[in-house]
């Protein structure tokens, strides 16, 4: 008897975001918590406790989709870029190597 | 400003694309790591230092005007933490602020935290469409960072057009917009292996997981030609981890890239001076040759390049596009003196292009033409004035210079005007679209032989301000003869305040002869210099210029008018009146120098033509508004300089920064 668990794509898909977000949980907070963050942030901003700076049109944003299907602004323009330390392509241990003396 | 890349790969093919897209960015050396290492690594760190961190960077980017976008995964999943801490947590808020108050910065919180790799993702189309090479016989693996999409599990870009919005959509993406084939994996959400305490404790087990968890099953399930990631960490781990089990005999192996090194590669990005793929130690030339690049040739490329730059020729740097480019037609800027050039800059500086035409083949206007050696009343040379601005539309890449050209035909509406530019040489015309108009034809002299009295074109040894000028640039002034002068007589008013010729008063030759008269003394002090006047206008604060000539150097001052300057063979007589004893005079001197005043040239009189601008009655161009000078009254087209009215070369450079700041405002208001 084939005892394989026939789901259909949607649930299949449904599972997956589930999976995603139970194993979200063992980061902090979860996907509900950070949403209850965000709005948060927006309350100290209206008090005046806290500086929001806002993807404005001046960064010509485009709308993409979140885990939990809220809608995120990307700038386009104007960036301000935040570069990585360089750590993590400098870790000792491996012999220099070279490719234009090896191809 | 140029970039200084120092990692290799990612950053600079991710500012390559940025360019080649035209995408505004500030690479800021300004800027602190993010300390996740020290945090991930060793857990020494706290979260309220790290919360300071990276509210100090963020806290840059928002001074600049310009929206972080973080490149390392870890710091973009650090710094959710931080966020999230600092929101929901009041004590930490307090002790951040307080740290921050020390550095004159309090908390500005990013609205979004967006990694590189979802502006990728953003961009993918407009990516795909400046695509060089084919790439739809890749096929591509996709690694996603631990850090981007497991700390903060919400706030990472999915997307139902891409893998069914089950996966991270960044990367992945942007392969499958380039056309490569996407294959997927079972242990697609596994780590890469890097793992920050097991690479500082026990690198074997992050080597081993590297490889025989992801490398080995990634080659085995898909034979995949190039795994590709978006975290630093993540491609140096899965690259260099596959070097000892290839020592050891094992066979599976698979280059592992960016996805910003394989978008710019599929661009046509250079493989080695832009993507830097000899940093990477797997073997790629199987990739690069299944997307047809000639790497090979691009290698000879590179060392050749190498040898160069050995040699000491500048390194390639990536520049990035200006930052506040206005995305508007260029403004049009008519006449390179100082308010053309002064307008240039501004505008430039201001991020907007300028198309800078100039009808003589020099930059500088008349105090280039004429060799202007110092300016009234502080005897500053000319070139420190004007030649910073020379400098600045010469090298600005927002400024497109055109000299030996001259504008034959205008039309259109505001925002969108249509002009001819003709090469004077050629005759070669051209039709360029503007959004607005600087006039700034500047000036001519007054040429003195219209007035027969002076002699001026006939008998030698009398000269205009103007020449004068040159000689004193060249620091000898001399006769003909090439002899110095030891008498020498300037006269006023030569075409101005004369209603036989020009009536108006140039407002600056009075000041101007006595600046010459007082440098004339410092290179010949035996000479005896006379100053014959109508009045004196050295206003405001050039009068000090009068005093000094008389009490430091003295000069001396005669009050009338000259009737006529002939030669007697040996000398030049001046005959004239003295207003001041009312009576006749007669003088003789070795030279005569002619205080010639300003009058508007042919190319203004052909700017108001072309242009369609009013003229007042001794042809300078007319403001709507007589003391609003840019004002010319039609929208979009303004006036600076001494095409409007006489003045000194300072007030024509406040005049172009006048007309400079309209245009932005009303490129403003277009843009809205």
């Amino acid at each position: 008897m084939d005892e394989r668990l026939e789901i259909t794509k949607e649930d299949e898909r449904l599972f997956e975001r589930l999976a995603s977000e139970r194993r979200a949980k063992l980061a902090m907070g979860t996907v509900e918590d950070y949403l209850r963050m965000l709005q948060k942030m927006r309350e100290l901003e209206q008090k005046g406790e806290i500086t929001v700076h806002h993807v404005t049109e001046e960064y010509q944003p485009v709308n993409v989709t979140t885990l939990s299907g809220r809608l995120k602004k990307i700038p386009t323009v104007k960036l301000w870029q935040h570069k990585s330390c360089g750590q993590c392509g400098h870790i000792p241990g491996i012999r220099e190597f070279s490719l234009l003396d090896n191809v | 400003m140029d970039s200084v890349v120092t990692y290799p790969g990612y950053v600079s093919s991710l500012y390559w694309i940025m360019s080649e897209l035209n995408v505004p960015y500030i690479d800021d050396t300004n800027q602190t790591s993010c300390t996740a290492w020290n945090y991930y690594g060793s857990g020494t760190s706290n979260s309220v230092a790290l919360t300071a961190v990276f509210l100090r960077n963020m806290h840059v980017a928002w001074e600049k005007r310009a929206y972080p976008l973080i490149h390392c995964g870890t710091s973009y999943g650090d710094y959710k933490e931080c966020r999230f801490l600092l929101i929901t947590n009041s004590e930490i808020r307090e002790r951040v602020r307080a740290i921050l108050k020390k550095i004159d910065r309090d908390i500005v919180v990013p609205e979004e935290l967006v990694h590189y790799s979802e502006w990728l993702h953003v961009m993918r189309f407009e990516i795909a469409q400046r695509k060089k090479f084919d790439v739809s016989q890749v096929k591509v693996a996709v690694h996603a960072a631990c850090h981007t999409y497991k700390l903060m599990a919400e706030d990472f870009t999915y997307d139902e057009s891409v893998l069914g919005g089950v996966k991270p959509a960044p990367t992945s993406s942007i392969a499958l917009a380039l056309g490569a084939k996407l294959v997927e994996y079972s242990n697609w959400y596994d780590c890469c292996g890097f793992g920050f305490r097991h690479i500082l404790t026990e690198r074997e087990i992050s080597r081993s997981f590297a490889y025989f968890r992801k490398i080995r099953p990634i080659v085995n399930e898909t034979r995949a030609d190039v795994l590709l990631t978006h975290d630093t960490g993540c491609v140096t781990t899965l690259d260099k981890s596959q070097v000892v089990p290839l020592a050891h005999g094992y066979k599976e192996s698979i280059p592992v890239l960016s996805d910003s090194q394989f978008a710019a590669l599929a661009m046509g990005a250079h493989p080695f001076l832009v993507c830097q793929l000899h940093w990477h130690v797997t073997d790629w030339s199987a990739l690069l040759s299944k997307m047809g690049i000639d790497w090979q040739k691009a290698k000879e490329e590179y060392k050749a390049y190498l040898e160069r730059v050995k040699k000491g020729e500048k390194p390639y740097l990536i520049k990035p596009p200006p930052f506040w480019v206005i995305g508007l037609n260029p403004v049009l800027v008519v006449g390179a003196g100082p308010a053309g050039l002064s307008a240039a800059c501004d505008l430039s500086q201001a991020g907007v292009r300028v198309l800078l035409v100039e009808r003589r083949e020099e930059l500088g206007g008349a105090p280039a033409r004429w060799k202007y050696h110092t300016l009234a009343p502080d005897f500053v040379p000319v070139s420190r004035v004007l030649g910073p601005l020379i400098e600045q539309v010469t090298k600005s890449e927002l400024v497109e210079v055109k000299k030996g050209c001259v504008v034959e035909s205008f039309r259109g509406s505001v925002g969108d005007f249509e002009v001819r530019i003709t090469e004077l040489k050629t005759r070669r015309s051209e039709t360029r679209r503007v959004s607005c108009v600087v006039v700034a034809t500047g000036f001519e002299h007054f040429d003195a032989r219209v007035d027969p009295r002076y002699g001026y074109g006939r008998v030698p040894d009398v000269i205009g301000i103007n020449e004068l000028e040159a000689m004193l640039s060249q620091g000898r002034v001399v006769k003909r003869d090439g002899s110095a002068p030891k008498r020498i007589a300037f006269v006023f008013c030569v075409g101005s305040r004369d209603r036989s010729t020009n009536p108006w008063c140039c407002t600056v030759c009075c000041g101007v002869s006595i600046k010459q008269a007082i440098e004339l003394k410092r290179i010949l002090p035996d000479s005896q210099i006379y100053m014959i006047y109508m009045d004196v206008r050295t206003t405001g604060l050039w009068e000090k210029l009068y005093w000094d000539s008389m009490e430091k150097f003295g000069i001396n001052y005669i009050r009338g008018r000259v009737g006529e300057v002939y030669h007697t063979g040996q000398k030049l007589l001046v005959k004239g009146e003295d207003t001041l004893v009312r009576g006749p005079f007669e003088a003789l001197f070795d030279m005569v120098v002619l205080a010639v005043g300003m009058e508007p040239g042919e190319g203004t009189r052909q700017a108001a033509s072309i242009f369609g601008l009013n003229t007042n009655e001794y042809g300078f161009l007319l403001p709507r508004t007589p003391n609003i000078h840019y004002d010319s009254g039609r929208e979009g087209v303004y006036l600076a300089g001494s095409c409007v009215a006489p003045m000194s070369v300072e007030e024509a450079i406040s005049d172009g920064s006048a007309a400079a700041m309209q245009c932005v405002k009303l490129m403003k208001v277009m843009r809205a």
